[in-house]
């Protein structure tokens, strides 16, 4: 079945800066994150016509995304380069240097570990439903309820996030 | 205990300072049409593949003890060359040299619109730590719209894009991994194609 090209179009038009998004979310550094949802929809072009028909695209991309990000981890493991000491900077006083609410955040998410971060992910930023994620992830339903009650139980506890969710609120 | 609505909002939080560019669409549905057509042509051959490898590899071996090694010798893509030789450039390649015939490794467009010059070699995914992916682009007309580059490695299996801003001009252009991929190359109204050599550092 030939792709619906407009379609498509409208499809990555509307979702990518969400795809990106969440694939930073995944992990990803901001221009791995561009590579990899690039990759899928470029991936998903060829069956357009199939996810269209079936009327779950986002949980079709969403599975492309996931796992060409663990495809590509596996592929990268040996570019990381060992230091003995880390490069980071002397500590400094200057409230510029005051770490991000995002990276925080960011943080956090990566605390908690693949499995569940993908979960939260999926159900609160990409906002799927159980039943797709479990699609997406290929583990059943029940794994996905447990995996995000688990993961909001460890973010409570994370003493970090407490400030952040106020100056969320206060944002507001 | 945060509930799930503070979930949501952290999660949002943590992305709401990252500026995500246009969406390529376009870029990506022909990306994903070439590949498409790709993977037709492959299944359709894969028959043909068999039966010729078959027909190949009876003659090869009973002629194994006389067979030129050079002729299986394999090479990341048909037309990506590494390194790429130093040549004289293009005359309307050289502006700001300051030598009248300066060589450079340079890869023309297989349309001769654009020369793609190399300023480090190799070009290397993930980018080497002793020197940049560093190239530059030079238009054969005078250009002032921004080049748009949708790089495909040529198996098919990845495809990127790149934005050179302005115009085509110096650049650093880096990709996601290692392999020949195939560049295609939009600016104003002008396309061209070219392939690049990325290795491993």
């Amino acid at each position: 079945m030939k792709p619906d090209e407009d379609d498509y179009r409208a499809f990555v038009d509307a979702r990518y800066a969400r795809l990106v998004r969440a694939a930073i979310l995944f992990g990803c550094g901001e221009q791995d994150a561009e590579d990899a949802v690039q990759d899928a929809l470029v991936r998903c072009y060829g069956a357009w016509g199939r996810v269209s028909a079936a009327d779950d695209r986002d949980a079709y991309v969403y599975r492309v995304l996931v796992n060409g990000i663990t495809r590509g981890r596996r592929r990268k493991w040996r570019g990381e380069i060992p230091y003995q000491e880390l490069p980071e900077p002397p500590p400094t006083d200057d409230p510029a240097a005051t770490v991000s609410l995002s990276h925080s955040i960011r943080a956090s998410l990566a605390r908690l570990g693949r499995e569940q971060s993908q979960v939260l992910v999926l159900r609160y930023f990409a906002d799927l439903t159980e039943a797709q994620i479990a699609t997406v992830l290929g583990i059943a339903p029940g794994t996905v309820k447990s995996r995000a009650s688990r993961a909001i139980a460890t973010l409570s506890e994370d003493t970090s996030l407490s400030d952040l969710i106020a100056r969320t609120h206060e944002e507001k | 205990m945060i509930d799930e609505r503070e979930v949501a909002e952290l999660l949002r939080a943590a992305t709401d300072d990252i500026a995500v560019p246009v969406a390529p669409a376009r870029e990506l549905a022909a990306a994903g049409s070439r590949r498409r057509r790709r993977r037709l042509v492959a299944a359709g051959l894969a028959t043909a593949t068999a039966v010729a490898a078959v027909a190949v590899t009876v003659p090869v071996a009973l002629n194994s003890g006389s067979a030129d090694r050079s002729s299986t010798a394999t090479t990341p893509g048909a037309s990506c060359v590494d390194p790429v030789p130093s040549r004289v450039l293009p005359e309307w390649a050289r502006t700001g040299f300051s030598d009248p015939h300066p060589r450079m490794p340079y890869v023309l467009g297989d349309d001769g619109a654009i020369a793609a010059i190399l300023f480090a070699q190799p070009l290397t995914a993930p980018p080497s730590a002793d020197h940049n992916n560093k190239i530059l682009w030079v238009s054969r007309v005078e250009a002032d719209s921004s080049l748009h580059i949708t790089a495909t490695l040529q198996d098919g299996s990845a495809t990127t894009t790149r934005v050179v801003d302005g115009a085509p001009g110096p650049s650093i252009i880096d990709l996601p991994e290692p392999g020949c991929w195939h560049l295609t190359l939009k600016w104003g109204d002008n396309t061209d194609t070219l392939d690049l050599a990325y290795l491993a550092p």
